[in-house]
């Protein structure tokens, strides 16, 4: 039999104390690693991790300036730095409860406390290999992310391995969700929580909540979660996304403000408070808010030029007109070779802020400048900045420029009397009552008929021209929900008829993602989801 | 200042130096262990007395960890994580943490639990609670030290067992509300039952709590401390 050993096993270990360094390296030699490379801080671990795919890390949680050992990993798993089969294994000297609570959606494999010994080291690390052997099939069929095939491995693994059963359901319910299968979400939290009421099963169920559109049950849910543990940050998160969907935006601020007082670097999280916080007029929560994105968001994915926006548009509000243009100079030198989408919110950000600070020639050039680019590829326009640059042509009596607008939100909303009425009011605000009912009901018929055709030639079976049609709809209007639930569904047929390929189902997957985003708990949505599982799990 | 300043203000100094003092602590430890390893195998002459001096740090860092844990417990800063666990897994982690310091003393730990046995419970507070209770077992054992776990009804019970001359009659008893023959909050064996007691507490399911006892059922008459987890 070979004997265990880290001989030839890639790891890297990362610590701000050379010292504590060096010890690591030591336990780990103890059993035969001959390959550890070292960083100093998150940073130098990062980069290490996207120079060669590590089998083994071991990180401190504290790394002293700069990135945490949390970070490190949400980084590193974002862009896909760790495989699968690698270990994470996150070293402090604090008690980890807070930790793991912080960090409900990105886990290490492991959290080991210091002081620890090379014998315990050793025996962890071994029971995490065996474990990820017992899940590997699982874990390959998600990285060939064949969900539906994912789902049916861990009812058979559950059938045979009693003592990882809830590590299994946890990852049958991760797997629920992220096909959409909400009841079946729901059975699997139901079933853990009927045995014992574990903080991450409440969590996902508030989540299948969430998504079914039950927000009472879900509020009450992530509430109980958030009384049990305090520092359950992501609970926060969520309670504040269902408040919002609500409409209680006082409570939703309060709830983001207990967030990011436990952990304030998070950037979704401050954008999110951002904008709730310039809706409810709160502006110096929102200053902070945004400031910290636009700071802390530096290298961060998540950030946008609408942050940038969102700073300026406060220091509008606050009368501070320095403050917005230093923003709207920072970000225009940040997004200096911005095209497409981000070039268009670039221009509109800078076109409104002027406006709002009264300078109309420099408002006036950008908002031209804006409308052109709408003009060029409308689908990169959103409903809501569309309403905003409509209004602002209709001021400068650009009446053809604002119209066609205005059309632009009907064409991406024609059945949501929620955004129809704000059409409307905007209309009716510019003494265009008369015109703009015409131009909303034309605008309708045309989309309807647009629809119709293309179902029409889905109906005879003529799935191509269906989707060309559909596809080039939903580039135009890509937050229509009818449209791209037509554009998904003509896909699917077309594989249901012809066969399954890997661009069809990318493909699909596009469209699916934009309706999830919209409204998940449509339920034509959650049939097409079920189709397209079951296509993807016979490729 | 207000009062409550005060307080938040205790808590974070607290908190940081006991992470400080881990970290020394995990290097005093780690290194102490490189060199017990060579001079092990150099014959040195003053291998026993590392054995001690290992057995010291182990109980400075039982003192922080329930000198933390007590603090964030009773300000209701600490929200337990359950979480399933194997029990055998967790046992043998504890053995194979104290075997360097028992194995010198010639006394032999050894497991006693179902392999399929799991629990919920807070694990580093658990091993917190074993660790330090083994740790005494340490200065009591003639030279056999039991870890065992076992489904006891809707509890799960967890157990070490010495075969020493067992505790002295103020300190037994089938449930720790019934414990008043010590008190809890002085000398270290009190705060180690009184720590032992609030982590047992903080476990909860469906209206049972846990409790710890202390009998003298160990191995021959010797000293069994157990802690039921509900």
């Amino acid at each position: 039999m070979k004997l265990w050993s880290l001989k030839d096993i890639k790891i890297l270990v990362v610590d701000d104390f050379p010292a504590m360094r060096s010890m690591m390296r030591s336990m780990l030699m103890a059993y035969g690693a001959n390959n550890i490379k070292e960083a100093r801080n998150g940073e130098e671990a990062l980069k290490q991790l996207a120079d060669e795919k590590m089998e083994l890390v071991l990180c401190d949680y504290n790394l002293g300036e700069g990135k945490d050992g949390q970070q490190v990993l949400e980084e590193a798993k974002e862009r896909e730095l760790l495989p699968y089969s690698s270990l994470f294994i996150m070293n402090t000297a604090e008690n980890t409860s807070e930790m793991v609570m912080g960090a409900v959606e990105f886990q290490p494999d492991e959290y080991l406390v210091k002081p620890f010994n090379k014998v315990v080291l050793q025996m962890r690390i071994r029971k995490l290999q065996e474990k990820k052997q017992g899940l590997k099939k699982i874990s390959d069929a998600i990285e060939a992310k064949d969900y539906q095939k994912a789902i049916v491995l861990c009812d058979a693994a559950m059938q045979q391995d009693q003592k990882n059963i809830f590590e299994l359901l946890k990852l049958k319910g991760d797997l629920m969700l992220r096909i959409s299968d909400y009841q079946g979400g729901e059975q699997v939290y139901e079933k853990v929580l009927n045995i014992r009421a574990l903080a991450w099963a409440q969590f996902g169920l508030g989540k299948v909540y969430f998504y079914q559109n039950r927000l009472e049950e879900a509020r009450t849910l992530f509430e109980a979660v958030i009384a049990d543990n305090n520092t359950f940050v992501t609970a926060y998160d969520w309670l504040a996304k269902v408040e919002k969907a609500m409409g209680q935006s006082k409570k939703s601020q309060e709830t983001l403000a207990k967030a990011v007082a436990i952990s304030p670097k998070h950037v979704l999280r401050q954008k999110a408070l951002g904008e709730v916080s310039y809706q409810n007029e709160d502006y110096d929560v929102a200053e902070k808010a945004y400031k910290t994105v636009v700071r802390e968001g530096r290298n961060s994915i998540h950030r946008t030029p609408s942050d940038f926006g969102g700073l300026a548009k406060v220091y509008v509000k606050k009368s501070a007109g320095k403050d917005a243009l230093k923003v709207i100079g920072d970000m225009k030198q940040e997004y200096k070779n911005a095209a497409g989408k981000e070039l268009l919110t670039v221009t509109l950000v800078e076109g409104v802020v002027q406006k709002g600070l009264g300078n109309d020639e420099q408002s006036a050039a950008a908002l031209d400048k804006a409308v052109a680019l709408f003009e060029e590829e409308p689908g990169n326009l959103s409903s809501e900045d569309a309403m905003e640059l409509a209004k602002a042509c209709f001021d400068a009596g650009k009446k053809d420029a604002g119209s066609e607008l205005m059309k632009h939100v009907v064409r991406n909303n024609h059945e949501d009397p929620h955004m129809l009425e704000q059409a409307r009011k905007l209309f009716s605000d510019m003494g265009m009552e008369e015109e703009g009912s015409e131009i909303i009901s034309g605008t309708q018929k045309e989309v309807v008929a647009l629809n119709n055709d293309g179902v029409d030639l889905a109906k005879q079976g003529n799935f191509k021209d269906s989707i060309r049609l559909f596809v080039k709809a939903a580039r135009a209007m890509p937050e229509n929900l009818i449209i791209n639930l037509n554009t998904a569904q003509s896909i699917i047929m077309l594989m249901q008829k012809d066969g399954v390929n890997e661009r069809y189902l990318e493909q699909a997957q596009v469209y699916l993602n934009r309706i999830k985003s919209m409204n998940s708990s449509n339920e034509r949505f959650q049939k097409l989801m079920a189709r397209f599982h079951d296509l993807s799990g016979a490729k | 200042m207000s009062d409550k300043d005060h307080s938040l203000e205790f808590s974070t100094v607290l908190a940081s130096s006991v992470h400080d003092m881990k970290n020394s602590l995990s290097m005093l430890l780690g290194t102490l262990d490189d060199i017990t390893m060579r001079c092990d195998d150099a014959q040195c002459p003053s291998s026993s007395k590392f054995a001690q001096v290992q057995y010291e740090g182990q109980r400075v860092n039982n003192h922080l960890i329930q000198l933390l844990a007590i603090y964030k417990i009773e300000n209701a800063m600490y929200s337990p994580l359950i979480a399933e666990h194997s029990l055998q897994d967790f046992l043998e982690e504890s053995a194979m943490q104290s075997e360097a310091l028992l194995a010198p003393k010639g006394i032999a730990v050894d497991c006693d639990c179902d392999e399929d046995l799991i629990a919920f419970f807070d694990r580093e507070m658990v091993a917190g609670v074993v660790n330090n209770v083994v740790n005494n077992a340490y200065r009591y054992s003639k030279d056999k030290i039991r870890l065992s776990a076992s489904q006891q009804q809707e509890f799960v019970e967890i157990s070490i067992e010495d075969n020493g001359n067992g505790y002295p009659a103020n300190m037994l008893c089938e449930h720790s509300d019934q414990l008043t023959g010590v008190n809890f909050k002085s000398g270290s064996t009190g705060l180690g039952l009184y720590f032992s007691s609030l982590v047992a507490k903080m476990h909860k399911n469906k209206g049972r709590q846990g409790y710890i006892a202390c009998s003298n059922s160990g191995i021959d008459g010797g000293g069994k401390f157990s802690i039921f987890l509900p």
